[in-house]
């Protein structure tokens, strides 16, 4: 996983979209140098996302790709789990939409770290794997 | 454009149904789960009414002849080349990939919607095949191999290669879909013109199990079990019916009208399946047992409230959602 540049305009672009789509008020992201917040509609954030996550940390875990509740129903769940890269761990529930958390790279997955039907931030860490070659 | 690599009989092109020539003598016809299309339609991007492919047999296998943004909704299981996609899905395939369909366990017909739509010529306002009469979808039949089916013009929405889907319905709305502890399909439904001219068997209607016969298809479903019996015998002229209409013929099983409904029939009307319970009849399977639970113009009122809203739901948050993904797969 790349990290994020926040002063790129389409980064910042995409993040507001997901949280008007979470229906989230806003948000605050602190890095080690500097602090983004963003609001929506005027609000001020209710949570603060803290992404100091270092590249070694950030190649053995899968990180969740927007805000939402942590389902486990829609696609099996058994661990330990072999995956091809790509395949769908588990998704993220938006209203009544499900957005697929994908495995990006070939890898066993060795662990969840949130419970079912937990609420979840954008990058928040969500599996543990161990990369296969 | 789309090709049917190979498909099953009886597999045809619907919408939402022709609505307006019954007085003709013309079928509704349309979806048999007309939710499930719904959603397939909007998890695409298309208008919800959009013609899609319902599979009632299967296994079915598709050749996309260009990207295409797509969603199978309702029963089925599909896989893109090999790879399973989740229930209630859509995904964007490449040119050259193969779509794969099978049958589900527990439901009977899966829908497949397409970015665009279906783009076969409207036929009084619809594009739903009628296969008794041989007009509309794709040349008035049902799908074979070899056809090439064109598509319209996808919507501006944006949709993510990645793919996304929805809660389904039956989960997303479990409270409102009960089940017997039997297991029987709880189908609600209001007494009809002459539900009291069955005396004593009126009520044994409603409490009793009943079991979907193999002599069932889209025009109605025949049902096993005791006979009901008139206390007196009635002549009744012909009078138009629609889906959900439960008559009960001379010998004595209901038959549970469907899309393709016949616009007239002369026999008594014991009950009215209420719309909102209607899909979940159109995914059940021969040999299903179901039990009528009486209900008030009121809950069906509910149910269709609550299903509307899903609706709205999924339109809503699927366009949200689809651009945020767009926009984050693009940084």
């Amino acid at each position: 996983m790349s990290r994020l540049d926040f002063t790129d305009p389409a980064v910042l672009d995409a993040i507001a979209a997901a949280l008007t789509a979470a229906g989230v008020d806003g948000i605050e992201i602190a890095q080690s140098s500097r602090t983004l917040r963003l609001v929506v509609a005027g609000k001020p954030p209710r949570a603060t996302v803290h992404l100091d996550a270092g590249p070694a940390a950030a190649a053995d875990i899968v990180t969740a790709p927007m805000a939402g509740l942590l389902d486990l129903r829609t696609v099996p769940s058994d661990l330990p789990r072999i995956v091809r890269a790509g395949e769908i761990l588990a998704c993220l529930r938006v209203g009544p939409v499900l957005v697929p958390v994908r495995a990006s790279k070939a890898c066993t997955v060795t662990r969840c770290l949130c419970d079912a039907d937990a609420l979840v931030g954008f990058g928040d860490r969500l599996f543990d794997i161990e990369a296969r070659p | 454009m789309i090709e049917i690599v190979d498909t099953g009989p009886l597999n045809t092109i619907q919408d939402l149904g022709r609505l307006g020539y019954r007085d003709i003598g013309v079928t509704v016809s349309g979806a048999m789960d007309p939710l499930a299309l719904r959603i397939a339609n909007l998890l695409v991007g298309n208008d919800a009414a959009a013609a899609a492919v319902e599979l009632q047999t299967f296994p079915v296998r598709i050749r996309f002849q260009e990207k295409t943004a797509f969603a199978v909704t309702g029963g089925g299981t599909a896989t893109l080349d090999g790879e399973t996609l989740p229930p209630w899905w859509m995904q964007t395939a490449d040119a050259g990939q193969i779509l794969d369909v099978g049958p589900s366990k527990t439901s009977a017909r899966a829908y497949l919607a397409i970015g665009g739509g279906i783009d076969v010529a409207p036929v009084m306002g619809s594009r739903s095949t009628s296969l008794r009469g041989a007009f509309g979808g794709n040349d008035g039949r049902a799908l074979r191999k070899g056809d090439v089916l064109r598509l319209g013009s996808p919507a501006a929405g944006l949709r993510p290669a990645g793919g996304f889907g929805v809660v389904p319905p039956l989960r997303e709305l479990a409270s409102l879909f009960p089940v017997a502890d039997n297991g029987a399909l709880l189908i609600r439904a209001l007494p009809a013109g002459e539900h009291d001219l069955f005396g004593p068997d009126a009520e044994r209607f409603w409490n009793e199990d009943w079991k979907i016969s193999p002599q069932s298809d889209r025009t109605g479903y025949r049902l096993s079990g005791q006979a009901l019996r008139l206390t007196v015998p009635v002549e009744m002229r012909s009078h138009g019916i629609v889906a959900g209409v439960v008559q009960v013929p001379p010998g004595g099983e209901p038959i549970v009208q469907m899309s393709d409904a016949n616009t007239a029939g002369g026999y008594p009307k014991i009950a009215g399946i209420v719309e909102a319970d209607l899909w979940r009849l159109g995914q059940v399977r021969i040999g299903a047992r179901l039990r009528f639970v009486r209900a008030s113009h009121a809950e069906a009122r509910m149910l269709d409230g609550a299903i509307a809203a899903y609706v709205n739901d999924v339109e809503t948050t699927a366009g949200q959602v689809g651009r945020a993904l767009t926009a984050m797969a693009g940084r």
